[in-house]
């Protein structure tokens, strides 16, 4: 009976160690020092106070969920009193620099969610659901005379955010609604607002122009074209492709030295192992190379003498674009020629009505029927002339005839063999030609 | 058997001794304080907001236990909806109002306790209109489950233009707390079946103001549904103006010929007036014996609707009787609005006097007027036996009340409260 009883005693007491351990362990044990609403709060007081942090604020780069208008920039500096000044300069508010206070919170949410919760503006202007109108707004695919109504939708834009990464310098945002990745990023603090949005303007209008021309993007072995960058919006479709069919669009906005992609390209049909979003400009400033970790890919130029002959293309050049020989010509042209005008230009262009490729001069008083008429003749590493035919239009018959300096003029350009290159670097809308025996005979011209 | 009941009892011993155990060793997990701040959120001083939040505070939330939310809430509002928070100083604006045109009214007539009990928790400013993509339809208020009422378009909210006012932001804070307390204590079924043939609760939006009126409905969306029609009626006969209600009951005593025809929407808008999306006549004539021969009618005292406003207009057009051509033409006037009876009267007096007018016939069986009366004594008689509240004196402050105040001095009472108080 003894050991019976010892064997029963062992048995409970083991049988309540057992219990007692089988019943709290899995609770006692703690993967966090906090609970997940703590957790949470203490994410919020983090963000809250690392946006309130940067003295001189932060500057957002901003897309709504269409693709038909660019990213944005957004200035803005949070206060602990909540309030919130934000700085913008685009078309939606007239093209001009302009500050707008409003309200901001951190809250707890879908996780720590960055809100601006009272109406700015200049900023909630992409959110509202109103018919979008006015300069920039997008037309009617299937009548483009008219505009497409947007009513319920407006732009598509957030002005909730969850916050998905905070650093003191870069803050990554999801927005709540639409879903785009947003990126914040700390302004220096000397940077004076004004300028740095005049600067941010001006490095998208000088890369790329109104008549800036396709580029070419090489990613995964495959070739794509890059259309009309300069309305903010890359046109992507696949070289050889077709444009009116093929083409894919990927808002984008300027930054600091390059630009970014709203969303990765990942080929055509989004299923290539590649995925580019954003780029920055090389060394020499002739190609974008995508800078995105681990991806490879180049945007560049396509041969300048594609755009010279292309027969969309008019190009110009003056006084100030002359050297050498050309420039010689160029002020004989100038001073013989005052009898019908003062000279405003000469350059290239093609007569659709006539098919052919033509030098053009154009005064104060003769601006059509101004046509010398020339054939092209280029070899295969891309130096070429321009031969005149001998055939003019009207206008530049009577001036062939009468002033001799246009004959001089027509003939120094006519007699050379050129190369072309692009002297501003990526910007295709410019286009140097050097006569290839004689480096100081030049002309460069820029599209018109 | 000693032995087994011997097993027995260790066996429940060892079962409540393990109990226990479990029990002692759990108890560091007794329920303590909420994982959530539970504590109330002191105004900070130097808050932004501090001002406006203070106001809230002091007349809304310490004496009606009422959240005015202003800065948006996208978890408290219709995902599906596209919408934007409130513009600080617009917010400011409504707020006052708000407790001028309807806490303080019904605080002076049936005390604050009534609010404090039967009116909302909380109310959500909106800045955006409400437009649904898909039909259009735009919600103005909502009031949901007697609890929580949301008032849009705030940004668009214009002080200076009364009758904006009054349509879509007095009348909305009226109808949203119709709904309120209907939700509380119904109203009597006998409602529901005056109009209960005419009701389109998903076409509405596609029907004819004044067609409307002359079924007893005070307006398109009152002919959606019986409830929304108990809410418009009380609405309505609230915060409409002694002109717009008698131009309301004058509307619904007459006949409408009613016709969409984009000739006039393009004819108005060269004028330079807001289109609809159908026209309503009440009288016509025949401008000469040919037109008389061919039944070619000028059809003339037009209703107009302009930002949910009710107007007459003296707009004509000739409209073919009889035929399937129904197409408008020889479009005349369109720019001039009679506001109210007598200026309508006025008008159709004026055109008798050269043509021999006829009333259009009123055949839809249903006395308008009549109607819509009925349905406000029954609004009448329901607030005043279930609530204790006498729907005229409530009309009557409300109407003192938004002709006559001093936006300045109610705006002062959140950004110069020391002011105020002096």
């Amino acid at each position: 009976m003894i050991t019976m009883k010892k064997f029963v005693i062992y048995a409970i007491a083991a049988l309540a160690l057992g219990n007692s351990l089988a019943s709290c362990t899995p609770e006692e044990k703690d993967l966090f020092d906090q609970s997940s609403a703590e957790r949470l709060n203490a994410a919020v007081d983090r963000y809250r106070k690392l946006l309130c942090s940067a003295p001189n604020g932060w500057c957002m780069e901003y897309f709504v969920n269409n693709d038909w208008e660019p990213g944005y920039v957004y200035l803005m500096k949070f206060d602990k009193s909540t309030a919130v000044k934000i700085a913008a300069d685009n078309v939606w508010i007239g093209n001009k620099y302009t500050e707008s206070t409003s309200v901001f919170d951190v809250i707890a949410d879908d996780g720590p969610v960055l809100t601006f919760n009272t109406f700015n503006p200049i900023f909630h202007l992409f959110a509202t659901p109103d018919n979008v109108v006015g300069n920039g707004a997008p037309t009617d695919p299937n009548d483009p005379s008219s505009d497409l109504d947007e009513s319920g939708y407006g732009h598509r834009g957030d002005y909730e955010f969850v916050i998905e990464k905070g650093t003191d310098d870069m803050m990554v945002l999801r927005g709540k609604k639409w879903g785009l990745k947003i990126i914040m990023r700390r302004m220096a603090d000397d940077a004076d607002w004004k300028e740095y949005m005049a600067a941010f303007k001006e490095r998208q209008a000088s890369m790329f122009s109104k008549n800036t021309p396709d580029m070419r993007m090489v990613v995964g072995g495959k070739a794509y074209v890059i259309a009309n960058m300069a309305s903010g919006v890359a046109n992507i479709y696949p070289e050889g492709g077709d444009a009116m069919t093929e083409t894919i669009k990927f808002p984008y906005i300027m930054t600091e030295n390059g630009f970014r992609m709203v969303r990765p390209f990942r080929g055509m049909d989004s299923n290539e192992k590649y995925a580019v979003q954003s780029f920055v400009i090389n060394e020499g400033h002739t190609a974008f190379v995508c800078s995105d970790e681990g991806q490879e890919a180049t945007i560049s130029n396509y041969e300048p003498t594609k755009w010279l002959f292309d027969t969309k293309y008019t190009w110009a050049s003056d006084a100030d674009g002359v050297g050498g020989r050309i420039a010689e010509a160029y002020a004989e042209l100038a001073n013989g020629i005052t009898r019908y005008g003062t000279l405003r230009k000469v350059g290239l262009r093609y007569d659709s009505r006539k098919h052919s490729h033509a030098i053009y001069i154009e005064t104060s008083r003769i601006n059509n029927d101004n046509n010398y008429y020339i054939d092209i003749d280029q070899d295969e590493n891309g130096t070429f002339s321009m031969l005149f035919t001998g055939e003019t239009s009207d206008n530049a018959n009577i001036l062939l005839t009468r002033v001799p300096a246009v004959g001089s003029f027509i003939e120094v350009l006519t007699s050379a063999t050129y190369t072309a290159a692009y002297p501003d670097g990526l910007n295709a809308a410019v286009i140097k030609l050097t006569a290839a025996d004689a480096p100081d005979d030049h002309i460069t011209v820029s599209i018109q | 058997m000693v032995i087994m009941n011997t097993k027995k009892y260790l066996l429940r011993s060892a079962c409540a001794l393990g109990l226990l155990c479990g029990t002692a060793s759990c108890s560091e997990d007794e329920l303590g304080d909420s994982i959530f701040d539970t504590t109330e959120e002191e105004l900070d001083p130097t808050s932004h907001t501090y001002q406006f939040d203070r106001w809230i505070k002091e007349n809304f939330t310490d004496v009606y236990n009422l959240q005015f939310i202003y800065k948006m809430q996208d978890a408290g509002t219709d995902m599906d909806y596209n919408l934007v928070p409130a513009q600080y100083d617009k917010a400011v604006d409504l707020a006052v109002l708000t407790k001028h045109l309807w806490f303080d009214v019904y605080a002076k007539l049936v005390g604050v306790d009534f609010l404090k009990q039967y009116g909302p928790r909380i109310i959500h400013l909106i800045g955006s209109t409400a437009v649904n993509p898909v039909n259009g339809t735009e919600i103005l208020g909502l009031a949901e489950g007697g609890l929580k009422v949301s008032l849009f378009r705030v940004n668009l909210f214009d002080p200076e233009d009364y009758e904006q006012l009054n349509e879509k932001y007095f009348k909305t804070m009226h109808h949203e707390f119709a709904h309120i307390l209907h939700q509380t204590k119904t109203y009597p079924k006998e409602f529901d079946l005056i109009s209960a043939s005419h009701y389109e609760p998903t076409s509405w939006q596609d029907r004819n103001g004044a067609e409307m009126a002359s079924i007893g409905c005070t307006t398109c969306y009152a002919s959606s549904q019986a409830r929304e029609d108990f809410a418009e009626t009380i609405a309505n006969y609230i915060t409409r103006t002694d002109d717009q209600w008698n131009l309301t009951l004058w509307i619904a005593g007459k006949g409408w010929k009613v016709v969409e025809d984009s000739g006039i929407t393009s004819y108005l808008s060269g004028k330079k007036m807001p289109s609809m999306k159908s026209y309503a006549f009440s009288y016509y004539y025949y401008a000469n014996a040919r037109d008389r021969e061919a039944d070619l009618r000028t059809y003339v005292g037009a209703f107009m609707e302009i930002d949910q406003v009710y107007y007459m207009s003296d707009l004509s057009a000739k409209i073919a009787n009889g035929t399937d051509d129904s197409s408008a033409s020889g479009m005349k006037g369109g720019t001039k609005l009679f506001k109210t009876v007598e200026e309508t009267e006025a008008y159709i007096q004026s055109l008798r006097g050269s043509y021999d007018l006829m009333p259009v016939d009123d055949n839809d069986r249903v006395d308008g007027r009549t109607t819509i009366l009925q349905k406000t004594d029954i609004a009448r008689n329901w607030l005043s036996s279930a609530w204790n509240l006498n729907l005229d004196d409530l009309r009557e402050e409300v109407q003192i009340r938004q002709t006559t105040f001093n936006m300045e001095a109610l705006r002062n009472e959140v950004y110069n409260p020391t002011d105020t108080e002096d």
